[in-house]
């Protein structure tokens, strides 16, 4: 039976009492027991999974998970509960397609099925690289400007007016309104006036915020996207939920934003491939979201190109793309800056591992972990796009994905953990004619050679579909 | 001794609180120093578990599970002897900046300090500025700890060195900060006391700036 929001929200304030640590606890040991029940063990010797088999036994742990665990409310310390036929029936009730923008600039994200020959929706994503204020339009029209994108994120500022933008205070509302406007205004620079937007605005943390953005006198269109997330693992709480209430009355795109950590309070690869599927349904069944940005996160390295996290990236997309038409956007983390070769074969390999395992689109993504401020150039994010439009147009299998990626992962998996922090995006971009530098664009030329050399035919980018 | 001190040492490495307080009452038997067993029984377990989830061995389940076994131990050695005895390393305030409602990590460093000594106030998620002043002088903290997971949260991390010079209060705590957009450079920046990168540099962390 399909659960309604407004059974979702009584639910919020009739469920069990449960105290928060006890909920964690039960996380972590659900998905133990649910990867014995159905033997899930993480393969170190598999980077791209390609057995069904395996995919859809994580769909059911993950089934089973979300009917034992259920959604924590954090204020009530109550868990909302759904049973089986419940989230079957209410997942089944989710798009299969949103559109992004309108004119001649919107675009679709289609469902996709693992190996699809359709392109993976692609959007350029530095949500968490800090940029300055005076570079700010400049910087988001050197991505914007990629046609390979479809919509865009926004860069985040840290600092406005000489003020720092802080989360709930008024310089927030300013700074984020002032963001959003910008991004438009590039937008139009660019000759994409209606281009999609996921989230108007990276600076804007607080719901009256984004409430505030909606106005169309800052920029927002309805096919536009809006994040809400998960707070942590299985866990919401009425601050997101109110953003819910509002923008799904609005006809806002909804976008889940789940990212569980590895090795937290799920645990292993495994077990928080099943915590991350379950995520979807709690997007689905309580933020009634149309589309899911996945990123699962290494709880040490901060990123999501290590093996065993590409493997997680394959397992899930491919569990929900055979199992059910939930939408999913699958976020690169990478650990390494712009203008490395590290940062080049973490995009390469994560624009494989997602694209052939089924995500619907590709959210490229953070560069130096979402940390480093200005430390993001879009040939990385772009090379990951490039790869993923490829593998789908060459109809390229799994285990094809697998031997390359496999391939190509020590040539940087030693590097994790020391960081290459790269170049400043002023340092491999001139930021006037909004070209790369020479050096990054040679390294672009290698890049392309190298994986050439693995059978990736950049040729089949010039047929446009 | 030794014999024991492996036992309890395994204890914590299994994951096993029962057999952990049973080792701590063959302790306090046998006239074992409870700060002894802490040190050189479980303690060692509890390092080693921080190691091993740092290469990510085990994983968080696993770390809250040896720390129940830990404080378990210690609880039960606690029974009979003072509070200062029993390897009190210092006290610690610690809760999520303003605007972050992420707690995982601070959750991870709470626990860890607890399972090594620390006496711990947890102030939640929200949490402004001006409470984490108030609370660390209520309880009379030794250091105060943030987290933050979001960049336009953790911008509100200076704001409390800034309170605490305001107030005359600075040289009363140690601050440090972590989380996954502070930068290490950027916290000393403001002032902060203290960086940690993972769980168990936070906790040696704190236990040099309370030496």
């Amino acid at each position: 039976m399909y659960v309604s929001y407004q059974e979702v929200l009584h639910r919020a304030e009739t469920g069990a009492l449960m105290k928060e640590s006890d909920f964690d606890r039960k996380v972590g040991q659900t998905a133990r027991e649910l990867v014995k029940k159905y033997d899930l063990q993480y393969d170190p010797d598999v980077a791209v999974n390609y057995d069904d088999d395996i995919a859809d036994r994580f769909f059911e742990a993950a089934l089973d998970f979300f009917v034992e665990v259920g959604v924590y409310i954090t204020e009530y310390q109550r868990v909302v509960k759904f049973t089986r036929e419940e989230t079957l029936d209410t997942i089944a009730g989710v798009l299969s397609q949103v559109q992004y923008g309108r004119n001649k600039d919107a675009k679709d994200v289609w469902k996709r099925r693992i190996e699809d020959y359709i392109d993976p929706f692609i959007v350029f994503s530095p949500v968490g690289n800090p940029v300055d204020q005076e570079l700010f339009q400049a910087f988001i029209q050197h991505y914007a400007q990629e046609r390979i994108t479809d919509a865009l994120f926004s860069p985040v500022l840290t600092k406005f007016n000489g003020q720092p933008v802080k989360s709930d205070v008024a310089s927030e509302m300013e700074a984020s309104i002032w963001n959003l406007k910008t991004l438009r205004e590039a937008a139009r620079m660019v000759g994409r006036p209606d281009i999609g937007l996921c989230n108007w605005a990276s600076t804007a943390e607080r719901t009256d915020v984004v409430i505030a953005l909606a106005d169309p006198a800052f920029g927002s269109i309805v096919n536009d996207g809006v994040l809400v997330a998960a707070i942590a693992e299985m866990k919401v709480d009425q601050e997101r939920l109110k953003k819910v209430s509002y923008l799904r009355q609005r006809g806002f795109i909804l976008e889940g934003l789940l990212g569980p950590l590895m090795g937290g309070y799920a645990g292993g690869p495994a077990e928080t491939s099943i915590c991350l599927i379950a995520h979807h349904f709690l997007a689905a069944c309580v933020y009634r979201t149309d589309i899911n940005v996945g990123f699962p996160i290494h709880i040490n390295y901060c990123c999501n190109t290590t093996a065993e996290m590409l493997w997680l990236t394959s397992i899930t997309n491919q569990a929900l793309a055979r199992n059910c038409n939930i939408l999913k956007m699958a976020n690169m983390f990478n650990h390494a800056g712009p203008n490395t070769e590290c940062c080049m074969l973490e995009s390469a390999c994560y624009g494989l591992a997602a694209t052939v395992s089924g995500a619907d689109a590709l959210d490229l993504g953070a560069l130096t972990m979402n940390r480093h401020p200005m430390r993001w150039a879009v040939q990385e994010p772009k090379l990951a796009a490039e790869v993923g439009h490829i593998a789908a147009r060459m109809g390229m299998t799994r285990q094809q994905a697998n031997t390359i990626v496999k391939a190509l992962l020590p040539e940087y998996q030693h590097l994790l953990g020391t960081m290459p922090l790269g170049s400043t995006w002023t340092e491999c971009y001139d930021t006037e004619r909004l070209v790369p530098t020479g050096d990054y664009a040679d390294l672009v030329e290698r890049m392309h050679k190298k994986l050439e050399s693995f059978g990736l035919d950049w040729q089949a980018l010039r047929v446009d579909r | 001794m030794s014999d024991l001190y492996a036992q309890m040492k395994q204890s914590i490495l299994d994951l096993d609180s029962d057999l952990a307080v049973e080792l701590a009452e063959k302790a306090l038997d046998a006239g074992m120093a409870p700060l002894e067993a802490i040190e050189k029984g479980f303690a060692p377990g509890m390092e080693e578990i921080g190691e091993m989830f740092d290469r990510l061995e085990i994983f968080l389940p696993e770390v809250i599970l040896a720390a129940d076994a830990m404080i378990a131990a210690v609880e039960r050695l606690k029974q009979n002897i003072e509070h200062a005895e029993v390897g009190f390393q210092g006290r610690v305030v610690i809760g999520t900046i303003k605007g972050d409602v992420h707690d995982i990590g601070k959750n991870i460093i709470k626990t860890m300090l607890i399972a090594t000594g620390f006496e711990v106030l947890d102030l939640g998620k929200d949490v402004s500025p001006n409470t984490y002043v108030e609370r660390a002088v209520e309880a009379d903290a030794d250091i105060i700890a943030m987290s933050a997971l979001c960049t336009s949260t953790m911008l509100h991390m200076p704001d409390v060195v800034r309170i605490l010079n305001e107030e005359g209060l600075r040289s009363r705590f140690k601050v440090i900060a972590g989380g996954a957009p502070v930068l290490p450079d950027w916290a000393y920046s403001w002032g902060a006391d203290g960086y940690g990168d993972s769980a168990s540099e936070a906790v040696q962390l704190c236990k040099r700036l309370t030496r």
